[in-house]
């Protein structure tokens, strides 16, 4: 008999061939970013300078940094809201044995295979000022188009929205799959106890739908917080800084200002910033599990 | 197993950090470049397969079209040369920046005018070139450094200034203005008179190349084209960036009076062939690149080209110049030898008047007349006005593109104002200068 010592051996080999790839494309990436953080790079020329924690110091007196950051954030948080609300409802709905419910969910999915780039387009011709379908509509009731997509109160709130529709059918799938692995008995026995509709949904449902809450929500917060395609297909991050995220206020410094150090500084930021946040949410969503 | 999980992954890191450190560092912070493979440029002597990569900034199909046909011409006469074009358009920059981290060049590149500044250690110098003898007197300063390298082949030159409807100005009787104030005066006639039906100045804040072409353009009049002007402060980092604030102040002004379209900071630059064709834009602050896309939508719309009109009193108008497209040489590519062939072939004069035809604009060596069509009869009669070389070109380092493009986009936006603005100049030519050390 082989000991059980050189079989574990080379099973342990064949994860390394991945964690290989892993480290070439995720782990040195990321420690170039934060060597990099720390000059004065341009992003192209052979030569720089070593700047230390200027670039760090540079972020905290960065006049937009505040507004960027706070746009992430509404990306992230407020997609996440509404792709879950709205992808649970869905999920329920079409759980139902309904004649099209095949094709509707084939259409609330399909939007998700669309690349974001021609997602955004697809809506900035929707929302433009000059001969888009929604101020062609406006028009046939008012005598001028609206131009929301100038307006830095509300273009943060389209591009979340864009994002929203894009992505609610992969919330809607996951939901889906985790109505379907409910055991029938729970609801028969909450039935028989007497439950309405509405206790059995926040007692029984939700409860056991906790593990697809806890994939949706950190799967949306960790996509919703990296936004880029849209936000450059809609507005581009204007007007001015009004619409920018951390991942185009870093392609902007990178390529158009030339900083590659004070990008990366930018691109770390983000990349705490998400891991903080999908983390925490991970934690207290597993939590939620363990109790439920 | 567990201890060999850990001694796995622990490895797998010191690798990574091991090579994260060692990558692009050798005492002084210096890349090395890619080696120059000598047997490859052999074996294209030998007639053995080659394959160029040509990048270039050409936007409009026509001049594209052209300088395919003539890349098809030397592959003719040169079977085993085969080359490949690639046109970015807007992303041009951005993806030459790439390949320029990652020392991974195309054989032949277009410099768009900063063939020394930015391009300049990675560019092959071209002074053995037959063809060198003939650039023009304006243009041999631009391409040669004091030692004599010469850094790019001009394709033609740029001799810009604004762009306008004629029909539109020829309806609200306006004539071409001479100086700033008088530009605006003309906008305010034609914003009244078309009662708001005709855009006086086409600016688009989301393609915020727009709003950076007219503070290039106007700062030759405001700063340098001038008897008293501010050259030497500029050039020697003395110049006091308070005196840019009254131009932002014009641009603002302009924006205010409602000279611009109503959804400037939405509109696109694609929106402008259809506009102008439609005598809904009466001034463009942009060379003609845009009008073949305009003249396909209406074939009988009138153009003009004027120079930049003039700020300071007893000042004249001027042109923005230097070199449109070029052709500069990877000095570390695989077939440098075949590359400068290519480009040698380029420069034939038979070539060079094609493609000053295709794109409209005036040859940049001697001894080439091209037929400019419908703007032969303005560069006649403005043969005489001053060139200056592009403002940022000479006086910005590289890089301020986009701090001109943000801080515009952000005057428009009220989110600055002029007088921020050109702090935000000083700060950003600062941090731009200290990198470039």
């Amino acid at each position: 008999m082989r000991p059980i010592r050189n079989s574990t051996f080379s099973l342990n080999l064949m994860y390394v061939p991945a964690l290989l790839l892993f480290a070439l494309f995720i782990y040195y990436p990321f420690f170039e970013g934060i060597k990099v953080s720390f000059t004065n790079w341009d992003g192209f020329n052979p030569t720089y300078s070593w700047v230390g924690f200027d670039n760090y110091a540079r972020m905290l007196e960065d006049k937009n940094i505040g507004t960027v950051i706070r746009n992430t954030l509404i990306y992230g948080v407020g997609s996440t809201l509404f792709q879950n609300l709205i992808g649970l409802l869905y999920a329920l709905l079409l759980n139902q044995s309904i004649r099209t419910r095949g094709l509707t969910r084939t259409i609330v999915y399909l939007p998700v295979i669309v690349s974001p780039l021609i997602m955004g387009y697809i809506w900035y011709f929707f929302f433009q000022y000059r001969g888009g379908a929604l101020n062609d509509i406006i028009l046939l009731f008012a005598d001028k188009p609206v131009n929301l997509l100038a307006d830095p109160q509300i273009n943060i709130f389209i591009i979340t929205f864009v994002n929203t529709f894009q992505y609610l059918g992969i919330a809607m799938v996951i939901y889906l799959a985790g109505l379907q692995s409910i055991s029938k008995d729970y609801y028969e026995a909450a039935s028989i106890d007497g439950a309405s509709s509405l206790t059995k949904f926040f007692n029984v449902t939700l409860p056991l739908l906790a593990p697809s809450i806890t994939i949706n929500i950190v799967l949306n917060l960790i996509g919703g917080l990296k936004l880029f395609d849209v936000i450059i297909a809609l507005t581009k991050g204007g007007p001015g800084f009004a619409s920018q995220s951390l991942s185009t206020m870093m392609y902007k410094t990178y390529f158009g200002a030339q900083d590659a150090g004070y990008a990366a500084a930018m691109g770390n930021l983000m990349f705490f910033m998400i891991a903080i946040i999908s983390i925490a949410a991970l934690i207290y969503f597993r939590r939620k599990e363990i109790q439920a | 197993m567990k201890k060999i999980k850990m001694i796995s992954l622990l490895f797998i890191l010191i690798l990574t950090l091991i090579a994260s450190g060692c990558s692009s560092n050798k005492g002084g912070n210096e890349t090395e470049p890619a080696a120059n493979n000598g047997k490859n440029t052999e074996a294209a002597k030998k007639g053995e397969k080659v394959t160029l990569t040509i990048y270039s900034t050409t936007n409009d199909q026509g001049t594209q079209d052209v300088m395919e046909e003539i890349g098809q011409s030397f592959s003719k006469e040169h079977p085993n040369v085969e080359l490949e074009w690639q046109f970015p358009a807007n992303d041009y920059e951005n993806v030459l920046k790439m390949k320029m981290a990652a020392k991974d060049m195309p054989d032949i590149f277009d410099t768009h005018g900063w063939s020394q500044v930015r391009y300049g250690n990675f560019v092959a110098d071209l002074s053995d070139q037959e063809w060198v003898a003939n650039l023009s007197d304006a243009m041999k300063p631009i391409v040669t450094d004091a030692k004599g390298m010469v850094y790019t082949l001009p394709l033609n030159a740029a001799k810009d200034g604004l762009t306008y409807n004629k029909d539109v100005l020829d309806k609200y009787g306006i004539e071409v203005p001479k100086t700033l104030d008088e530009l605006i005066a003309a906008g305010e006639k034609i914003k009244t008179e078309s009662k708001g039906e005709v855009i006086p100045f086409f600016f688009s804040a989301t393609d915020a190349g727009s709003l950076a072409q007219f503070f290039d353009y106007f700062a030759t009049p405001l700063l340098i084209s001038a008897k008293e002007n501010h050259a030497k402060s500029l050039l020697d980092g003395s110049f006091d960036w308070n005196n840019w604030t009254p131009l932002a102040a014009k641009f603002k002004e302009m924006y205010d009076k409602g000279l611009m379209s109503e959804d400037v900071l939405t509109i696109r630059e694609t929106d402008r062939p259809q506009l102008f064709a439609e005598g809904k834009i009466a001034f463009s602050f942009t060379a003609p690149g845009f009008v073949p896309d305009a003249l396909k939508i209406n074939p009988d719309v009138k153009v003009g080209i004027m120079p930049v009109p003039a700020i300071v009193p007893g000042d004249t108008p001027t042109f923005s110049g230097g070199e449109r497209f070029t052709m500069s040489a990877w000095k570390d590519g695989k077939n440098l030898e075949v590359s400068k062939d290519v480009i040698s072939f380029f420069a034939k004069p038979e070539n060079l008047k094609r493609i000053s035809e295709a794109s409209g604009t005036p040859a940049a060596l001697n001894g080439i007349t091209p037929d400019l069509g419908i703007y032969t009869e303005y560069y006649d009669m403005y043969k005489d006005i001053r060139v200056f070389p592009y403002f940022d070109r000479v006086y910005l380092p590289s890089g301020m593109w986009d701090v001109m493009q943000t801080t515009s986009s952000q005057i428009l936006g009220g989110e600055l104002t002029p007088e921020d603005s050109s702090q935000v100049y000083k700060q950003e030519i600062e941090r731009l200068k200290a990198q470039q050390k």
